[in-house]
């Protein structure tokens, strides 16, 4: 059987064509809607890092007449945003490959084996969710921790933390791919002569691609808007990460709003990067109809 | 050959031992730590002695620790539900376009998510000012009176819950379009020749095969909110009064405004019980196999 | 067969779990008492690792000196720059010794010290906010500058830099930390508005409400209501309001003498009363100052809200800074009195700039200290970085500038600093009082309880928590 996939050309079949476009019409409208509701923050704070520092504060509150300037960007740069992005590249960078590599192992591993020991070492993944998310409550204990092992304020401390914060959600993400493909393929695939490497490094990662981009996203957010641990573990001026950078204009002496909207904004924009590449394989459905035919 | 028969029936084992390790030595070691300095006393981290459970007894006979964790308990399952099924809308409308469109939807519902936490909800507090704020500006302009929050009880925990929901939309939607995208058409297609409409489609079909991206944001979006004190303490600060003092600002003050670290390693861990208690309830509903 | 495998495993996984409790059990907290052992192997530990980070320590006759601050000395604003000098000045002359800041989110910086302590790898120049100074002391985390720099400063010297906050923290008649970043509570005020009203400056507290009184109105120009007087009384991000004042000038202390509260009495509620009053009687202050953060009280007075708030002096620059209006009508003035003569206390605060006990560079550590507050370094301080100066031969130095009518409320701070300064106690824990006065402000105003029963809760709470 061929499939038609009806989603590929975005159109629905539905009775007719005035149905269609009126909905589209609505769906803008709501689109629109939606945009302000859930963007009006983070507008407000691209036009305030547009303005001069002096207007940021008046009230009346200005969106339109306000003098354009770009002095906050060029004062993030100054103040060490270039380095800390550089760094967040790299910090989040490896903890997606390290990431990626253990937690698809690991996934493989509790997806299609049974094992004594199985249960209790997913029972760890689950309680690491809230281990990871709830750190910040142990911070002095973990650091102390961390000191003992002599792991604190090094180029490979966060992505070692970062890697261990995520992993448990990018098992499961991948467990549940895993999860989805046929035991049919990989049988297939082994009558064929592949060897159990070859399927596990070449054929899954192929077959659940969408899951692999979802961990993927996952892990570099949680490695690119992590604060407090890498506030307490990192000591090295040039080991400081993005988030760093934009907490130092939250400073003793008062916030620099200029400084603190242009250094948040452009921290944003690697993370819609990723988005813009890893976006398309986590919609790509590339699993569907492989078995039949 | 014992060797190697070995290796491939503990494979499974030995797949998952290099991330597990990492676990284990990065998060849940230091769990024990904190078990152990919880029964002792540590003012300013000075060694004040072993003091046996009286951490955890001075916790359970205060009565504002049991209105925090109930209040959060509210606040949490209250955010992580609407961000759900908002989160599950935005993945349904989604996945049925494509193209510049989907792109779109999916960006809009991804910023509350990217842009940093303390930024984002820095912003939502100038915005909510009760004088100089942009929603009371407009509402001003256009002859309404304008909304007391920060002031007043009720709305503080209203609004910490919406901006918690804000928050993690994008996180549910994300999970749940990826576990869409892995629903096999021909199903879909077998269904509706089979004359299902749109609505029983979603409930039948749908819906049960994403059980698993369903089950892990929910758990994930509940640890988060309730995990989070960011959001509470500069949003609301816990206040006004307690009206919405979540157990992570209690936490977190615990550590570091009173420096009693004894007591803080106590109520992590119970915390961190109460984090396993819906996580068990969870999977519980939904009845998951691992 | 299968028994045999069995076994492996679970002498493999013994291994592991019991190898991993060990690691976290070895974590504990170190017992203060004696830390010089535990020092030398972290040390030890340390310098064996390679990195790409600085280590405090002597290679090849160079010394390095870590410093924790929150200041950046690569960042452009003017204290980082001042810093930056400083260190440039320092190195030149000794060109043996290399300064590494490291700077820290000022949140995070004192626990994080108070860790380090513990664990035997703190720096080796700490800046301590002075809430924790009487904890840095019982943690024993500080070396008297006596045995460093001190003993060779002759009277003059000293005497040039002997005052409130030189005196500091003293136990035993030993000087621990030199303070930085001096602060000082006083009323921020808009010169504008008040010679448009023509208004003085309130000598006694019931003219300062007159006055508040006649500055609370709909501005014209902005449209936004005006109150006269901005409070915050959020219990997290905290700064002393005004009924601290109120009960120093007529208690004089806010503890007894064993540290605990004393603010559970008449005094204490006629501070905490006169405070609400401005909300429910004058009307000089809005509701919203039930959980208005400091922060805010900066942000909504440059937007115009408010005529007067009560502000550390050390963000004057910042706030002239950002503020739309004209920047020369952001004024400073002391807080009145009862009866009109001098002035009602108010905290001073700062950070204490001290050299870790367990440095390895301790003395080239008391050299940079020490170079921190040499004349030229406090000029540096006070032109570029808007500072007080801690110097008095600063102050004389500089008459120019400080006949600047933009610096004039550097000497009136410092007025207010030497006549009506108070100094919190650190023979005794004080954690978190200012957070305990403000929630004993929201009792009363959010759940409706009476002004003497929220002051004995939280003077309750105040003492199980630093005396038990």
């Amino acid at each position: 059987m061929i499939f038609k996939n009806t989603k590929k050309n975005g159109i629905k079949i539905t009775g007719n064509g005035d149905i269609k476009q009126g909905a589209s019409l609505l769906e803008l409208a709501l689109l629109l809607v939606l945009f302000f509701t859930n963007s009006t923050p983070i507008l407000w704070g691209l036009i305030t890092s547009l303005k001069t520092r002096r207007e940021i504060l008046v009230y009346p509150p200005r969106f339109i007449n306000f003098t354009f300037s770009w002095e906050h960007y060029q004062n993030v740069f100054d103040n060490g945003l270039g380095l800390g992005m550089r760094n967040s590249l790299l910090y989040a960078g490896c903890t997606i490959v390290l990431g990626l590599i253990l937690g698809l192992l690991a996934a493989y591993g509790f997806e299609r084996y049974s094992f004594p020991l199985k249960k209790i070492l997913f029972y760890i993944v689950i309680a690491g969710i809230p281990l990871s998310i709830g750190s910040a409550a142990m911070l002095i204990p973990n650091y102390l921790y961390m000191m003992n092992l002599g792991l604190t304020n090094k180029w490979y401390t966060l992505i070692l933390l970062y890697t261990a914060y995520n992993l448990p959600m990018a098992i499961w993400i991948m467990k549940g791919g895993i999860e989805a493909i046929p035991l049919e393929i990989e049988d297939a695939a082994r009558i064929d002569g592949c060897s159990r490497a070859y399927i596990i490094t070449r054929l899954i990662p192929r077959l659940c691609l969408p899951s692999i981009a979802s961990s993927a996203l996952f892990l570099f957010i949680g490695a690119w808007n992590e604060f407090i641990t890498a506030a307490v573990m990192i000591d090295s001026p040039n080991l400081r990460s993005i988030q760093l950078v934009i907490y130092y204009f939250r400073g003793f002496f008062g916030t620099d709003w200029g400084g603190l909207m242009a250094s948040a904004m452009v921290a944003v924009l690697p993370i819609l990067l990723v988005f813009s590449v890893l976006g398309k394989l986590m919609v790509s459905g590339l699993t569907q109809g492989a078995v039949k035919g | 050959m014992n060797v190697k028969k070995l290796l491939h029936n503990y494979l499974g084992f030995l797949l998952t031992l290099p991330g597990m390790l990492l676990i284990i030595m990065i998060l849940v070691v230091p769990l024990f730590s904190t078990l152990y300095s919880s029964f002792f006393k540590l003012d300013h981290l000075q060694n004040g002695g072993y003091v046996g459970s009286a951490n955890y007894a001075s916790l359970f006979s205060d009565p504002a620790i049991w209105y925090s964790f109930g209040i959060t308990i509210l606040i949490t399952v209250a955010s992580a539900g609407i961000s759900m099924v908002l989160g599950l809308i935005f993945a349904l409308w989604i996945d049925r376009r494509t193209g510049m469109v989907a792109y779109l939807i999916q960006l809009i519902g991804l910023l509350p998510w990217v842009i940093s936490m303390m930024v984002g909800t820095v912003l939502w507090r100038w915005i909510l000012n009760g004088d100089t704020g942009l929603l009371n500006y407009f509402l001003r302009s256009l002859g309404f009176s304008p909304i007391i929050i920060f002031e007043s009880k009720t709305a503080s925990v209203v609004t910490l819950i919406i901006v918690m929901a804000w928050r993690t939309i994008g996180y549910s939607m994300v999970m749940i379009l990826a576990g869409l995208k892995g629903v096999d058409n021909g199903l879909l297609e077998a269904a509706r020749v089979d004359g299902a409409n749109t609505w029983q489609v979603l409930t039948h079909i749908k819906l049960p095969l994403i059980k698993t991206p369903i089950l892990l944001s929910t758990i994930v979006l509940t640890m988060s909110n309730f995990n989070n004190n960011t959001v509470p303490l500069i949003l609301t600060g816990g206040g006004p009064g307690t009206a919405t003092n979540v157990i992570s600002l209690e936490l977190y003050r615990m550590g570091f405004t009173y420096y009693k670290f004894g007591q803080a390693s106590a109520l992590s861990v119970l915390v961190f019980l109460v984090n396993i208690v819906f996580v068990v309830l969870y999977v519980r509903m939904i009845k998951y196999d691992i | 067969m299968q028994k045999r495998s069995k076994r492996w495993i679970a002498i493999i996984l013994t291994g592991i779990l019991s190898l991993n409790l060990l690691a976290g059990c070895s974590a504990k907290p170190v017992p203060s008492q004696d830390t010089g052992v535990s020092n030398k192997e972290s040390k030890e530990d340390a310098s064996s690792q390679t990195d790409s980070t600085a280590e405090s320590g002597q290679t090849d006759g160079e010394q390095v000196v870590r410093m924790w601050t929150f200041l950046d000395p690569a960042a452009a604003d003017g204290r980082g720059k001042a810093l930056g000098e400083i260190i440039q000045n320092f190195e030149t002359e000794n060109p043996n010794i290399k300064i590494v800041v490291e700077p820290q989110d000022w949140e995070q910086m004192t626990p994080k010290f108070f860790a380090a302590h513990a664990a035997g790898n703190a720096p080796d120049i700490i800046w301590c906010i002075m809430d924790e100074m009487g904890a840095a002391l019982d943690l024993g985390a500080l070396e008297p500058l006596e045995n460093l720099f001190l003993k060779d400063w002759s009277e003059e010297e000293i005497a040039d830099i002997d005052d409130s906050f030189f005196n500091f923290g003293t136990r035993d008649g030993l000087h621990y930390q030199i303070t930085h970043s001096r602060n000082y509570m006083a009323f921020y005020y808009r010169a504008d508005l008040f010679e448009e009203k023509g208004l003085s400056i309130p000598q006694t507290w019931d003219e300062f409400v007159e006055v508040c009184q006649a500055l609370t109105e709909v501005d014209p120009q902005t449209g936004i209501q005006r109150y006269g007087f901005g409070q915050a009384f959020n219990v997290d991000k905290v700064d002393p309001q005004i009924m601290t004042a109120r009960l120093l000038e007529k208690q004089g202390n806010l503890f007894t003498e064993e540290g605990k509260a004393n603010w559970a009495n008449e005094t204490g509620e006629e501070a905490l009363k006169f405070q609400l009053d401005c909300i429910t009687e004058y009307g000089i202050t809005p509701e919203a100052a039930v959980n208005l953060t400091g922060e805010e009280l900066f942000t909504e007075f440059a937007a115009g809200k408010y005529a007067i708030i009560s502000g550390g002096a050390v963000r004057v620059p910042t706030v002239r800074a950002d503020v739309p209006f004209d920047p020369g009508a952001v004024q400073l003035m002391l807080y009145p009195s009862t009866d009109g003569n001098g002035h009602a206390p108010s905290t001073i605060n700062g950070w204490c700039v001290g050299v870790w006990s367990g440095s390895q560079v301790k003395d080239a550590a008391g050299k940079f200290v020490e170079a921190l507050m040499s004349p030229e370094a406090d000029e540096l301080w006070v032109t570029e970085g808007g500072q007080l100066a801690i110097r008095k031969s600063t102050m004389e130095k500089l008459g120019d500038f400080y006949q600047n009518p933009d610096n004039k409320y550097l000497t009136i701070v410092a007025d207010g600093i030497t006549n009506a300064g108070w100094p919190q106690p650190t023979d005794y824990p004080i954690s978190s009082w200012k957070n305990d006065l403000n929630r004993a402000a929201q009792m009363v105003m959010v759940d409706g309880k009476s002004v003497s029963e929220a002051l004995s809760t939280v003077a309750g709470d105040f003492d199980t928590r630093n005396g038990g």
